[in-house]
């Protein structure tokens, strides 16, 4: 009998390492958008789904955002471990072999849109498969390396919880579940490129062509201020079609001006430029995770207003 | 040159106490969610039975005739929905029955 004695490494594979390719915070936020979609589904359409069902088709949600974040982690290990941020992830600090963050990737996206096909309906089941094969195939594995619009138009795997929520409870995406949709589409751009501004060079060094890298920093402020002047009008169209209240209404026009402030104030910066401040840096910054406050508070109205039955309507169409 | 038919010595591979620690705590939580899975699947199953118990859509499975068609208790056949009279037999044979698509 022949014995061998393990090498020993630095330290060994946990849970929690696997729960780490799942992008537990991306989670959180695709469950509370998905949530969301789902409460206002229930306050519009007056369309009941039973609690634990209810449960089951946010937890496929978070399933499936977890599935297509593990695919992505397999796909994108080579670059994630050039740039400094990412080389701590699993795969390449070695911890979890890419072949394990592949299967798990495709055995969770199998699992949550089967539960969700379960749980609720066969429309809810096809958008999330839709939106796995968007963000693990054609957001990861094409536009990401391939365009400097990949943010523009990966940001629609993203838009797709609200979506998934509504249907999930009537078995319909009417216009305002495409409205939700709009408002996380336009969000993304200002978002990831305010984050984008201060990791360039990171992004540089492994070949991505996000937008601070090809087309520089003064044109990503440009772009920014601009998706976020978009932005403010998608977020307000809640109120003309009766989905948002005046609660809905009073935090996206005082959370929008506040995120539009930040756009103008980075835009005139020098932030991402060669030998900017440090308060440019952390401008930039703050602007990246308010607007993660903004998503979340606007969506947290929405489910007050139609969870918590404090929806007064503005007037609408 | 090695005998072809002398038996293969396995290779054991012996894990250090914290290899064996990590493994143990992966496969519990492997296992947890496993069980988590077989509960949800159960839930859901429970559910949609006693949705269905409630509104009606399952009864139709226990008065069910050898064609598929539904047998009431006063003779009326109905027939599963896309199934045409002429594909059973009951309405020729009996005469006194009726036979309603739903």
């Amino acid at each position: 009998m022949t014995e061998q004695t393990a090498p020993l490494e630095k330290r060994y594979a946990t849970a929690g390492d696997y729960v780490q390719l799942l992008k537990p915070r991306i989670m959180m936020l695709v469950v509370f958008t998905g949530a969301a979609g789902l409460v206002a589904a229930m306050g519009v359409t007056g369309t009941g789904i039973n609690p634990l069902m209810a449960i089951i088709a946010l937890l496929a949600i978070a399933l499936g955002s977890g599935g297509a974040g593990a695919i992505n982690m397999w796909y994108d290990s080579d670059i994630d471990a050039i740039m400094t941020r990412t080389s701590v992830r699993p795969v390449p600090a070695g911890l979890v072999p890419r072949s394990e963050a592949l299967a798990m990737g495709l055995i969770l996206s199998g699992v949550s849109v089967m539960l969700m096909w379960m749980a609720s309906n066969a429309l809810a089941a096809l958008m999330l498969a839709g939106s796995i094969i968007y963000y693990g195939v054609i957001y990861t594995m094409w536009l990401k390396r391939s365009t400097p619009h990949n943010i523009v138009i990966g940001g629609g795997a993203g838009a797709f919880p609200p979506v998934i929520g509504w249907a999930a409870v009537s078995g319909h995406a009417p216009l305002d579940a495409w409205i939700l949709f709009a408002i996380i589409f336009f969000w993304t751009p200002p978002h990831f490129w305010a984050l984008s501004l201060l990791a360039h060079g990171e992004y540089e060094k492994a070949g991505v062509p996000m937008l601070p890298v090809t087309h520089g920093a003064k044109a990503t402020r440009l772009q920014i201020l601009l998706y976020t002047i978009v932005l403010l009008p998608v977020t307000l169209t809640p109120l003309l079609t009766g989905l948002g209240g005046w609660v809905y209404g009073l935090v996206a026009g005082a959370l929008g001006l506040v995120f539009l402030s930040f756009a103008l104030r980075v835009f005139r910066s020098r932030a991402g430029d060669e030998g900017c401040t440090g308060a440019e840096k952390k401008l930039a910054r703050n602007m990246f995770l308010f607007s993660i406050l903004y998503l979340f508070a606007m969506f947290a109205a929405l489910i007050v207003e139609h969870g918590a039955g404090l929806y007064v309507p503005v007037g609408g169409i | 040159m090695t005998d072809p038919k002398a038996p293969i010595a396995p290779a054991f591979t012996t894990l250090n106490p914290e290899a064996e620690a990590a493994r143990a705590s992966r496969n519990l939580w492997l296992g947890l969610a496993l069980f988590g899975f077989v509960v949800i699947v159960g839930a859901i199953t429970a559910i949609r039975l006693a949705e269905a118990a409630k509104t009606g859509d399952a009864e139709f499975y226990y008065h069910m005739g050898d064609k598929g068609e539904r047998i009431e208790g006063d003779g009326i056949v109905a027939l599963p929905p896309g199934m045409a009279a002429e594909e059973t037999d009951q309405a020729p044979e009996s005469p006194e029955s009726e036979v309603e698509t739903p």
